[in-house]
């Protein structure tokens, strides 16, 4: 029996690839960095391109229908999966079909397979929290920094005995057979592109923070409010290309930003009420049948300004006065407004470099880089090394689907 | 040990859930279907699941174990047994858990809503049949029609996934767009040369068969087993047996003869993209109309597309299409100059820098639309509106490019009527679910690779094209097709050949085989269908059970007589004094909204009865009417949101007629119609789960007792009009 | 009872049902009349006609026999010019003697071959030749011209002489316009009376009508004072204007533009404006060119004859300088040039005393006319042929209308400009005018061939006329258009063309004696084959025969051979025995059954199909019906699964979303448990449920698979019993297709036309 599989990141395109090898009988072995699955996808409320929440993944002949919840994968009962969440990739040797990996496990307070989610330890202290109902693995999370005498209660009082708090970081070395990187993209905190001094006023975010205030089972309940003083923005600007498209920072584009601001700016102006939105940018870059985003936004009164923000001084009752170049217009204009979303760029997330590096794969600025260009194989990144999802480079949720089937796809027709 | 009672097993979840257990065992000793009853602290732990072992082994396969949400523990539970070699098919799950014990307060009514759940479960358990696996040989044969970039490598990857394949290619080459694109946008290398490694395994590979010049009329049959009928050169058809088909038939470019401001067709110097593509291939880069020397060049992009008349989305490919061979026509004439008119420059990531890149080599860039197109004594003259500059640009041009929009290819509706697969409304293939299935089609079986769904990069296409094979190679099983059969069964000669459910599954499962006798069918002789359903190509959503007349087909796991049953025990003591709403839930996306409502210990009232669904086109005008009959005062129907229904994509909406249809008939004969409605699930949302249930309890209290309860149901002789 | 869709267009097969309805006029049967009482009837008939019949049999030998003395003794077959009436009635005689023999007949036919053969043999033409002496003729024409010359310069003077006389009067006039105007700012009334007065003294007639209807107008209030204002400063102006400038071109002569402004002390631009509506209506009309501004005159009522006449002496001479050499040529040239200064200078004067020139003119022209005649005869014989053709041929064309005008007009043309400024390049209009000539002339000498040697193939034009077949074809067909010729039958393969020719009175009368001779003949035979055995149906025929004897005889009752009807009296008496022989026929068959019964419309209600298309098979020999039937839906077995909706080829048949409530509680036991499991579980749980009996249907928004009522479009449904075959209801389903003609649809259309 050659080795398992071993899938660096539990986000839509680790976990596919993870549930599809699985099914196709591979036994693999899914590492993820935080707690629960569902990477990025956890905090966006609603997916492009259909507009549905983003908790699910794809059925099949075993699951039948078109699509299941994230909370009923049930990753921890697959047999040919094993999990490793908050875990980190060591150093990677030995040849291809033959790696040794050394794995960094996190130490695990509570165990996935026992916690029945009855809610005891969550009543009993401030250090277990339910990241989200939706959340894989079914069970609560423990955060050591705020233990209380209440955490040890409930770890006597557990039903199922499920919380360690003793537990240690362990270390772990795996023989794996393939690497399959899907690291996925960290959205950019724009810090150092001063400009737009983000970071220094509360009320400058960038558009994933946007979408956790959207989302109705964030804080706010879905109302679009402003995060200095909690009061309903009525007046929200976006800039697009904060850093992409730049020399100092990244010169590529980072592709699907223009598409989900102006899916947040139609949430904003059709479900929401009463919210003014302005869009600055200089090429708005919805493809494909993503038009229908520019179109919706331009018939439910979106504003667009085609030019540069130039200058942002906050005013005493925290709304912002933002001077912008409008290159159609060649004025300057002046707008007075509630919240001011950053597009910010779409990096490779952080460790890819170290990867690349220990992997000796190519990079594609930043991102994992295919191995030969003109195979135009994509997936292939290496001898026995693949990579799937937004590690490539920015990518939609489908097509991060289809890279990690196209994985799949080719392990199976190594292994034949 | 009579095979129609069962074993119940509770679970306290570790001794949290505050619900009179003891009460409970009481009460379902009671009850004459139980032979016993079980309480245990964590049946979903190891010390629990001997323990359901033993009971499955007693009761002959009839358990049910009422805990928390089966989504969590079924598959754990499947697990063991499956290790243990039982049959875990006949189990059924009531979840007191999300369901009563931690949304209502009251626990009185907890109880007995627990109670009245558990003997419902009952009533359907002892009526479960036993399911077997089920096995199916079937041709590891597989046809691609198309032969791009996209079907060639799906041939590639079937054949090295163990799959004979029959490659059909319309015209007299191999290699479809990309054999005459001069350079491909992130490598720099031109077609020709990708394309060559991948022509080279295809020839040696025996596993494949080309046949080019061949055309597909019409596809029958279904998964495992489809009949192509094609004609090759000399147009005789010919008929092939295959199990699974993948469309790669790519893309076609739009021709705009009828846009007259670009005089396109009328002036041999206005071409399109790809022509200038196939010119700069084939090396000849001189004025069509003349021949003489190129300068000047104007390139338009958006021609046909984002536009209201011809294709109203970008066709995405164009921008990177027209820089490339901006670059190339500089790198070949060094004085040449290029202008492209734009409105948005669409390059997606690594493109970026080959547009700054074209920047630098001085392509001039014009953001602005044409106005007019003119020809005076020989030279092409085009006039430009600069948006930034806000002017008009006149210039003689010796070549106009137009980047045409991208279309679906020909006859791609035509063989969506015969093969069933749906269009998208721009004419593309619709993919079975935008966002994480994108190369299915709703036809099980078929498979879309590549430009014939939506443009796509030759990068992109390949990537579609290993997806669609490993698609592909799930379904068929390498021939061999073994499953427990969950789904739909038909039984032959109850079916009266109405062909409904036919004409309603949302994936085409069902097929009418007429009927004929081998002397030839006179006048008088009837026509008769009968319909045939693989069970093992069924999605079991149980659409086609609700819509049968004769109830030939039901599901499985879930027959008419084990519903019925199930409704009237659940509803066994409802009366007017405690008015009882009753809700069917579909196990897809209202089983998620109802168990986050419980998770996060939302409240709603308790004199509600919960039913679980596989979908909600499972739920027929007669489960509506007979739940009335049994003394419920409100029935509702929990369901998908429009267009997610998660298993075939329709079951909601035909939920939805049902409803409707159920409404109208009780206005007519004496009820009020607002005691039955349907409701839309969005597990994002929770709240609308507890909206619409307190909706239905207040028209509940508000309609006051049924006529069931009141006696004068069925009276209508008496009462004349 | 399923309805058919409310009035909608008529399908075809609706259309063809109503006119069958209609046509036959009845489908049922009358009360039947016994056989023998029918043989009676007939026998009865055929006694009465027997002495009616011998003498309508003989009438028209005895007719024809007087017919051919009175022929003969007249000889009118001399008068007969035209071969072509000749042909056909011989035609008609031969066919009419094939049916039934009559010497009379026969003589009248042979009479009428020897006039034709003596007609055709070929009149030798006499050519006489008239020569004469070539350069007397040209000095007397240019003598004549400078006597004309003269006579027109005397017309010039007396025309100055007047025009001096107007000046005066014309300067009061222009003193009252002027006034008028001032005045009119202030007070419009008087100043509408003066340019009344003006308008009288101008006498210019639309002037005056303008200035009464406006009076008339303001007097009965229906103009107001503002817009009565603005009336007289504007419109009467222009119209005192126009009358002024009529004043100047009848009194002085046709003056430019520039000179009438002068005139009027007005500014040209005025003058402009008037005259623009004054060419319109076809008063004032452009003569010549003075420099390059263009003359105007007065309109003549009728353009005085000498200047015509001139026109045409000149083109004559031009034709005949063309057949002139040198010297004679020369001279020729020069009195042409004169000739031609002399006609513009007669059509700037306008009106003229037409007696003192009409001598002179006449003189020229005759010499003019002898000139020509003598160039023909001097030429070679074989193109004097062509020649003569020519030249008569240009008369012919002249004589016609058309080619008059454009001489007249043309030349100002191309020099002046027209109303709206545009010239005509003279090159164009030189090219044009050749063409034109060349065309008239050859259509000229086809004519007269036509009419002198009577009906011509192309063929024959070609040979005689040179001119290639294809132009002949076009012109034969123009003038065909232009109904010069008439197409008069044809001969091996060609069509013949012949000019119309007023046949003579004796044509006329042989042409209709052997038309009505043949139509006789065969009405005899006919009539002899039905009275030897007499049989019902031949009823109708018979009386059509009698029908066309007396239709013969009014006819022959007209026909004159000199001045008197031949045999009056026979054909008087034998007009009385046709009408009572037609009446007895008519009378018997009224009694005998009738084989066209009348339709009742109850009886439409519930008519057996099939019988009726035997019916009309045998009436009409054919029966267009497709499958007519009226389709039974029953809903106690209908699944609502639309398997009939989709299996019918015509697409009649249809799952409408009604749901007809009250059936449901109209279902048998014994059906409900026919019907499969679960629709009758459906159907008793509604029953057990329902408070009341519901009385209306529901409609519904949205189709709903399983539920809805059929209804079929029975003018598109053709009964092909497909949509029964393929019903899965129980039993033999809910479809059921009765060969019954149960169509209130027709029942309506009829009794709404009756």
């Amino acid at each position: 029996m050659s080795n398992p599989v071993l899938i660096i990141g539990a986000g839509v395109a680790g976990m596919t690839a993870a549930v599809e090898l699985a099914d196709s009988g591979i036994k693999t072995i899914l590492v993820e960095r935080q707690e629960t699955v569902g990477g990025n996808a956890l905090d966006l409320y609603k997916a492009f391109p259909t507009d549905d929440c983003f908790y699910c993944f794809e059925g099949n002949r075993w699951r039948p229908g078109i699509r299941k919840c994230f909370y009923r994968s049930a990753l921890t009962d697959q047999p040919n999966i094993s999990l490793r969440m908050n875990s980190e990739i060591g150093d990677i040797s030995g040849a291809p079909d033959q790696f040794s990996v050394k794995l960094k496990v996190g130490p695990g307070y509570v165990n996935p397979k026992k916690c029945t989610m009855c809610g005891l330890c969550l009543e009993k202290s401030e250090a277990f929290r339910l990241l989200s109902p939706q959340c894989q693995p079914q069970a609560v999370v423990y955060d050591p920094t705020k233990a209380d005498d209440g955490a040890k209660q409930a770890e006597e009082e557990c039903p199922t005995k499920a919380i360690n708090l003793g537990a240690q970081p362990t270390e772990e070395t795996v023989q794996v057979s393939d690497i399959v990187i899907a690291t996925g993209y960290h959205e950019m905190q724009p810090v150092n592109v001063d400009e737009y001094n983000y970071g220094k006023h509360p009320n400058i975010i960038t558009q994933l923070e946007l979408a956790k205030i959207i989302d109705p089972i964030g804080e706010s309940g879905g109302v679009p409010v402003r995060p200095s003083d909690g009061k309903p923005a009525k007046r929200v600007m976006m800039v697009q290309c904060v850093g992409s498209r730049d020399e100092n920072y990244y010169p590529y584009c980072s592709k699907i930003c223009c598409i989900f601001a102006l899916k947040h700016a139609n949430i904003l102006t059709q479900e929401r009420d009463d919210v003014k939105v302005s869009v600055v940018y200089m090429d708005i870059r919805t493809y494909d049948r993503y038009e229908r985003y520019y179109r919706e936004s331009r018939n439910t009164g979106v504003e667009f300004v085609r030019g540069r923000v130039s200058l942002i001084e906050p005013r005493k009752d925290d709304t912002l006065d933002i001077t912008v170049y409008d290159s159609l217009l060649d004025k300057y204009l002046k707008f007075s407004v509630d919240l001011f979303v950053l597009s910010s760029a779409l990096e490779p997330s952080e460790g890819t470099d170290k990867l690349i590096e220990t992997l000796g794969i190519k990079s594609t600025s930043g991102f994992v880089g295919m191995v030969d260009p003109a195979s135009e194989n994509e997936v292939v990144v290496g001898d026995h090394i693949y990579a799937c999802g937004a590690a490539l480079g920015p990518a939609e949720v489908p097509e991060s689907v289809t890279q990690a089937r196209a994985v799949v796809s080719k392990i199976l027709q190594s292994r034949k | 040990m009579d095979d129609n009672k069962s074993a119940v097993l509770i679970c306290t979840c570790g001794k949290q859930l505050q619900l009179g257990f003891d009460f409970l065992e009481t009460q379902v000793k009671k009850m004459d279907l139980a032979t016993s009853v079980d309480v245990h602290d964590l049946v979903c732990q190891e010390e629990g699941l001997p323990k359901i072992a033993e009971l499955l082994k007693a009761s002959s396969g009839h358990l049910v174990i009422a805990a928390c949400s089966s989504q969590k523990i079924q598959p754990r539970i499947d697990q063991y047994l499956d290790s243990k070699g039982l049959d875990s098919s006949q189990i059924q799950y009531v979840n007191i858990r999300e369901h009563s014990a931690w949304v209502h307060k009251d626990l009185d009514e907890a109880n007995q809503k627990s109670v009245d759940m558990i003997r419902g479960t009952l009533a359907r358990s002892a009526k479960s049949t036993k399911r077997n696996i089920e096995q199916k040989e079937i041709s590891t044969h597989v046809t691609v029609i198309g032969g791009g970039i996209a079907g060639v490598e799906s041939a590639l990857s079937l054949s090295n996934l163990g799959y004979e394949v029959s490659l059909l290619e319309i015209t007299d080459e191999l290699g479809g767009h990309v054999r005459s694109l001069p350079v491909v946008a992130p490598t720099g290398k031109s077609g020709k040369e990708i394309l060559s490694s991948r022509l080279d395994m295809l020839q040696n590979d025996n596993n494949i068969i080309i046949m080019t010049k061949t055309r597909v009329k019409y596809v029958t049959g279904e998964m495992g087993n489809f009949t192509v009928h094609y004609t090759s050169e000399d147009e005789e058809e010919r008929t092939l047996n295959t199990s699974a088909i993948v469309l790669a038939t790519g893309f076609k470019e739009f021709k705009p003869t009828s846009m007259d401001e670009y005089r396109y067709g009328k002036n041999p110097d206005v071409i399109t993209q790809f022509e200038l593509s196939c010119m700069l291939s084939e090396g000849k880069l001189t004025r069509p109309s003349d021949d003489k020397p190129i300068k000047e060049v104007v390139m338009i992009q958006c021609v046909g597309s984002r536009s209201e008349d011809y294709k109203k989305d970008c066709s995405k490919l164009c921008c990177t299409f027209a820089i490339d061979n901006s670059l190339e026509i500089i790198e070949r004439i060094p004085d040449a100059n290029v202008r492209i008119v734009y409105m948005d420059i669409r390059v997606p990531f690594e493109n970026e820098m080959i547009y700054k890149e074209s920047r630098e080599k001085g392509v001039d860039y014009i953001r602005g639309r044409v106005s007019m197109t003119w020809e005076q004594d020989g030279t092409t003259y085009v006039r430009v509106y600069d948006s930034l500059l806000d002017k008009y640009l006149e210039t003689p041009v010796d070549l106009l490019v137009l980047s045409a929009a991208i279309l679906p290819p020909d006859g791609i509706t035509e063989l969506s009527e015969t093969l069933g697969y749906a269009i998208e409304d721009d004419g593309h293939v619709k993919e079975l679910y935008g966002k994480l299935r994108r190369n299915e089609t709703r036809r099980r079986g078929v498979v879309a690779a590549g430009g014939v769904t939506r443009p796509q990069f030759v990068f992109e296409a390949v990537t579609d094209a290993q997806a669609g094979a490993l698609i592909i190679h799930n379904e068929l099983q390498g021939g061999k097709i073994e499953s427990v059969s969950r789904g739909a069964v038909l039984n032959a000669d109850d079916c009266v050949g109405c062909s409904l459910c036919a004409q309603q599954c949302p994936r085409g499962v069902p097929l009418m085989i007429e009927q004929i006798e081998d002397e030839e069918a006179d006048e008088e002789q009837k026509i008769l269908f009968k319909a045939t359903i693989d069970t093992l190509n069924c999605h079991s959503c149980g659409v086609c059970q609700s819509l049968c007349p004769s109830g030939a087909t039901q599901l499985n796991f879930l027959s008419n007589d084990q519903l019925w049953s199930e409704i009237e025990a659940t509803l066994e003591d409802a009366g007017p004094e405690y008015p009882i709403t009753l809700c069917f839930y579909c196990e897809e996306c209202s089983v998620s909204t109802i168990d986050i409502v419980g998770t996060r210990k939302m409240e709603y009232p308790a004199n509600t009865r919960l039913i679980p669904v596989p979908c909600a086109g499972r739920v027929s005008i007669i489960d509506l009417l007979k739940a009335f009959e049994h003394g419920a005062s409100t029935v509702m129907i929990a369901a998908c949101e429009k267009d997610r229904c998660h298993i075939g994509g329709t079951g909601n909406e035909i939920a939805q007629v049902q409803v409707d249809v159920a409404r109208d008939i009780l206005n007519a004969i004496g009820w009020k119609g607002e005691r039955v409605d349907m409701f839309r699930m969005f597990s994002a949302e929770p709240e609308r789960f507890t909206n619409a249930v307190n909706e239905m309890v207040k028209r509940a209290k508000e309609l006051g007792p049924t006529p069931v309860h009141e006696g004068t149901a069925g009276k209508w002789m008496e009462v004349t009009e | 009872m399923s309805q058919s869709k409310p009035e909608k267009a008529f399908a075809p097969k609706r259309q063809r049902m109503l006119d069958m309805v209609l046509a036959l006029g009845g489908l049922k049967e009358e009360s039947a009349i016994p056989l023998s009482k029918v043989k009676e009837e007939l026998d009865r008939l055929k006694t009465e006609l027997a002495p009616l019949t011998d003498s309508i049999l003989a009438f028209p030998d005895s007719y024809f026999e007087k017919f051919l003395e009175a022929v003969e003794k007249s000889n009118i077959t001399t008068e007969i010019s035209d071969k072509g009436i000749l042909k056909e009635s011989i035609a008609n005689l031969e066919e009419a003697l094939s049916k039934s023999e009559s010497e009379s007949l026969k003589g009248l036919n042979k009479l009428l071959v020897d006039t034709l053969s003596s007609m055709t043999e070929v009149e030798e033409t006499s050519e006489t030749s008239v020569d004469i002496d070539m350069t007397t003729t040209l000095s007397t024409i240019s003598d004549l011209t400078s006597e004309i010359e003269s006579i027109t310069d005397e017309f010039e003077n007396t025309a100055e002489t007047e025009a001096e006389s107007a000046r005066d009067e014309l300067v009061a006039l222009v003193k009252t316009l002027n006034e008028s105007k001032k005045k009119a700012e202030t007070d419009a009334e008087t100043a509408l009376d003066e340019l009344q007065k003006l308008g009288t003294k101008t006498r210019y007639g639309p002037g005056l009508r303008a200035t009464a209807q406006v009076k008339r107008g303001k007097r009965e209030g229906r103009i107001d004072d503002t817009r009565f204002h603005k009336l007289v400063i504007e419109n009467m102006l222009t119209e005192a204007n126009r009358g002024v400038i009529m004043f100047v071109l009848g009194k002085m002569g046709s003056k430019t533009v520039v000179q009438i402004g002068e005139l009027m002390q007005a500014s040209s631009q005025t003058v402009q404006n008037a005259l623009v509506t004054m060419i319109q209506r076809g008063e004032v009309e452009m003569v010549g060119l003075d420099g390059d501004a263009p003359v105007f005159s007065k309109v003549l009522p009728k353009t005085p004859n000498p200047t015509l006449v001139l026109k045409i002496i000149v083109q004559q001479v031009r034709g005949i300088v063309k057949s002139l050499e040198d010297d004679a040529a020369k001279t020729a040239n020069e009195s042409l040039d004169k000739l031609q200064a002399l006609l513009e200078r007669l059509k700037i004067l306008g009106a003229y005393d037409e007696t003192e020139l009409s001598e002179p003119m006449n003189k020229l022209r005759e010499t003019v006319d002898s000139a020509t005649e003598a160039a023909l005869t001097s030429q070679t014989s074989d193109d004097t042929e062509n020649l003569k053709l020519l030249i008569s041929a240009g008369l012919e064309a002249f004589a016609r209308f058309r080619l008059k005008i454009t001489l007249e007009k043309g030349p100002n043309l191309v020099s002046g400009t027209n109303v709206y400024g545009e010239k005509l390049d003279p090159e164009f209009y030189q090219t044009m005018m050749d063409t034109y000539l060349e065309n008239e002339l050859e259509r000229g000498t086809i004519l007269i061939l036509i009419r002198e040697l009577g009906a011509l193939t192309t063929h024959d034009l070609a040979e005689r006329t040179s001119i290639p077949q294809d132009r002949i074809l076009r012109h034969l067909l123009r003038m065909k258009r232009d109904e010069l010729l008439t197409l008069t039958g044809e001969s091996h393969g060609y069509m013949l063309y012949d000019v119309p020719r007023t046949p003579s009175e004796a044509e006329i009368t042989i042409q209709t004696a052997s038309d009505l001779a043949l139509q006789l003949s065969e009405a005899k035979v006919e009539l002899q084959r039905i009275l030897r055995e007499l049989k019902a149906p031949d009823i109708g025929n018979l009386a059509n025969s009698l029908e066309v004897f007396s239709k013969a005889r009014d006819k022959l009752a007209t026909v004159y051979v000199s001045g008197a009807v031949i045999d009056e009296t026979t054909v008087n008496e034998v007009e009385e025995s046709i009408q009572s022989a037609v009446l007895l026929t008519y009378r018997t068959r009224a009694k005998i059954p009738s084989t066209r019964p009348k339709v009742t419309l109850e009886d439409l209600a519930d008519v057996d199909v099939p019988s009726v298309l035997d019916e009309y098979r045998s009436q009409m020999g054919y029966a267009p019906l497709l499958g007519f039937g009226t389709i039974e839906w029953e809903q106690s077995k209908c699944l609502g699964c639309k398997s009939c909706e989709i299996e019918c080829p015509e697409n009649a048949i249809e799952l409408k979303p009604r749901i007809e409530m009250p059936k449901f509680f109209e279902i048998s036991d014994e059906a409900l448990s026919q019907l499969p499991s679960s629709r009758s579980l459906f159907y008793k749980t509604i029953q057990n449920l329902a408070k009341g009996k519901p009385s209306k249907d529901i409609s519904l928004e949205k189709e709903a698979p399983g539920f809805g009522s059929v209804e079929v479009d029975l003018w598109l449904c053709v009964a092909c019993r497909t949509c029964v075959r393929r019903c899965p209801g129980p039993e033999s389903g809910a479809l059921e297709l009765e060969l019954k003609w149960n169509l209130p649809e027709v029942v309506k259309q009829i009794t709404s036309t009756s």
